[in-house]
């Protein structure tokens, strides 16, 4: 018993460590944004600010309320931008590739076709192209039809990196419904297309959010294609943390400001979501 | 027709080689119906009216995929046989594979191409691991279990960029936080970032930081299913913890660390913003931290040579596909035996 008593105590107290671990970054952003200019990168370390300053946030808000305002040198209404255009890229590329993905998996879920498998596995083998090394056939494609620096040439980019990745999942995701519903559906004189919009996707929600949520953050926390891609019109927020290098150094608390304002409505959305997140990666994959 | 779509317990039927491979890539759960199985195949008498084809739906995907993928990369493969700067000159020369044996030639592509596979192994391996602790860790109820499970995925929420460029706050060598907490016991001032031999270390310390939630989110996804009955039966059969983890919970995780060890092994071959923002430069002191990605990036947008950059893609394309199929040979050869005993 009393083993068991120190065991327990063991396993929390490694849990507590790995929690700590986890977190301690992302909360040492959160206070840095809340220091000087001096404090946030000297020796020793200020853990916290004390009084905290609030010059960052404050030039972080204003600048999002439109005011025309400057720090240090850095443009704020430029973040408006920043955040729109990675709002249309994400958002557009995963309504996008959910489209075309919803009915390329059911093909594959549903039907016994010659070629199936060699198609299968071609489209999941796409995923399998590391991007920053799309990147540059991208960069060369968009170039000759001049659309690099544009919102539309990250949503197309991000759609072709999501939509095997959506199928992958989504097929996993329809295999779990049983097929006698799509088929008494039929019976009843729906056609295929009708089964898929009213029986297989009302039951496959949970699968489609958790497809469409890995496929946003793919889009939003992409760097290496934004980076590329774009240069001055089409910029995204992610890219936005190279804004704050300055000549003289990088400016970490206006960055900081920013990165956890990025952050948190992540976290936000990961507190809802976990649980489908998990069940969607291991369902999608596992089930195949 | 089918019920049994619920998979029970067991080792599935009899599989041939290319089942096998399919299998582990695709999924290995056995005793499912198969993909496409419990429908009529399209050939059949019972194709009618209000059915659609297959290759309809698929269409529109896989257009667009050739548009936007394929024929891409065939413009890449065409560019990576021609001599190409932009800034230097305007005109674009053949000159076969001489883009590939420049990259053969240049003593940095060994170093580039080694400090990537340490990185992905190094990496790799530690997100394994440390992921399956966390997982067997958290594998329990316990009060404020909800709470536990987001805050470990945290790491995984923020933007890479965002989270190289707060730990290069902390792997700084003056200012850092690290140097400040080792120097408070003792350790004198680590050269994390200034050191040729740390270099790649470090980068691999910030993308294990950020990717081990991956794995142990998907480790425990799988710890969960695993039925309870399993292990009573085996304690009353006697058996240790080492035996019940070795012969259930391995064998029940086989599907997830292949997903964990290929996805993070295809993500992290293309590693960029990471050593480009914690190291502030292309390939850290020396070059010895450069690694495939910031090797593209040097030649094709730093130096615009746009011939040698369409090779360098190639490259990781290949060093991806040889990596990702060692790994499935091994994990197929390794079911082999299991099945065997």
């Amino acid at each position: 018993m009393r083993t068991r008593a120190i065991l327990q105590g063991a396993r929390y107290l490694l849990i507590g460590a790995v929690l700590c671990i986890a977190v301690f970054p992302v909360l040492w952003m959160f206070l840095t944004s809340f220091k000087r200019p001096l404090e946030a990168f000297t020796l020793p370390p200020v853990f916290l600010p004390v009084p905290p300053a609030t010059e960052s946030w404050q030039w972080l808000l204003w600048g999002m309320s439109g005011a025309e305002m400057t720090f240090g040198g850095l443009r704020t209404e430029r973040i408006l931008l920043l955040a729109w255009n990675s709002i249309v890229a994400s958002v557009s590329s995963t309504g996008l590739s959910l489209a075309l993905a919803i009915f390329g998996a059911y093909a594959l879920a549903r039907f016994r076709f010659r070629g199936r498998v060699v198609l299968g596995l071609m489209i999941i083998g796409t995923r399998m192209l590391p991007p920053i090394a799309t990147v540059l056939p991208f960069f060369v494609l968009f170039r000759s039809v001049n659309l690099l620096d544009t919102r539309l040439c990250l949503v197309l980019a991000y759609t072709a990196l999501s939509i095997p990745f959506a199928i992958w999942m989504l097929v996993g995701f329809f295999r779990e419904i049983p097929v006698e519903l799509e088929e008494s559906a039929m019976v009843d004189g729906c056609t295929r297309l009708g089964a898929l919009f009213r029986v297989v996707l009302p039951l496959a929600a949970p699968g489609l959010a958790a497809t469409a949520i890995l496929s946003f953050l793919l889009a939003w926390n992409d760097f290496q294609l934004a980076f590329f891609l774009t240069s001055d019109k089409a910029r995204t927020l992610t890219l936005a943390s190279v804004i704050f290098t300055g000549e003289e150094g990088i400016h970490w608390g206006p960055m900081s400001a920013f990165g956890t304002a990025a952050t948190i409505p992540v976290l936000v959305f990961a507190l809802f979501a976990q649980k489908h997140i998990a069940r969607g990666l291991t369902l999608g994959a596992v089930k195949g | 027709m089918h019920t049994e779509h619920r998979a029970a317990v067991g080792d599935g039927k009899h599989r041939g080689r290319k089942e096998e491979i399919l299998s582990v890539w695709v999924g290995a759960r056995p005793v499912r119906p198969e993909i496409g199985e419990g429908v009529t195949p399209v050939r059949s008498r019972a194709f009618r009216a209000g059915q659609v084809s297959p290759y309809l739906l698929l269409a529109p995907s896989v257009m667009y995929l050739v548009v936007m993928i394929a024929y891409p990369w065939l413009v890449t493969l065409f560019v990576s046989l021609h001599r190409w700067e932009p800034i230097r000159s305007p005109g674009i020369t053949f000159v076969g594979l001489g883009n590939y044996q420049q990259i053969l030639a240049d003593p940095l592509f060994a170093r580039v191409l080694s400090n990537t596979l340490y990185l992905t192994a190094v990496s790799v391996g530690a997100e394994f691991l440390l992921g399956l602790a966390i997982a067997l860790l958290l594998n329990r109820d316990f009060p404020g279990k909800a709470l536990v499970r987001t805050l470990v995925i945290v790491p995984m929420m923020m933007a890479p960029a965002i989270a190289a460029l707060t730990w290069k706050l902390f792997v700084d060598v003056e200012y850092g936080l690290l140097n400040y907490l080792l120097s408070l016991v003792g350790v004198g001032k680590v050269l994390w970032t200034s050191s040729g031999s740390l270099s790649i270390p470090t980068v691999a310390i910030v993308e294990v930081w950020q990717n081990t939630p991956f794995a142990a989110l998907v480790f425990l996804a799988g710890l969960q299913a695993i039925p309870e009955e399993q292990y009573e039966a085996a304690v009353v059969d006697g058996a240790s913890w080492w035996q019940c983890f070795r012969f259930i919970t391995v064998p029940w995780l086989r599907p997830m660390m292949l997903i964990v060890v290929l996805f993070r092994t295809i993500f992290i071959i293309r590693t960029f913003e990471t050593v480009l923002l914690v190291l502030s430069s292309s390939g850290g002191p020396g070059n010895s931290a450069m690694v495939l990605g910031t090797y593209l990036f040097q030649y094709a947008f730093r130096f615009w040579n746009l011939g040698m950059g369409s090779a360098i893609a190639y490259a990781i394309l290949l060093v991806t596909v040889v990596v990702v199929a060692l790994q499935l040979v091994v994990s197929t050869t390794g079911k082999r035996a299991e099945g065997a005993i």
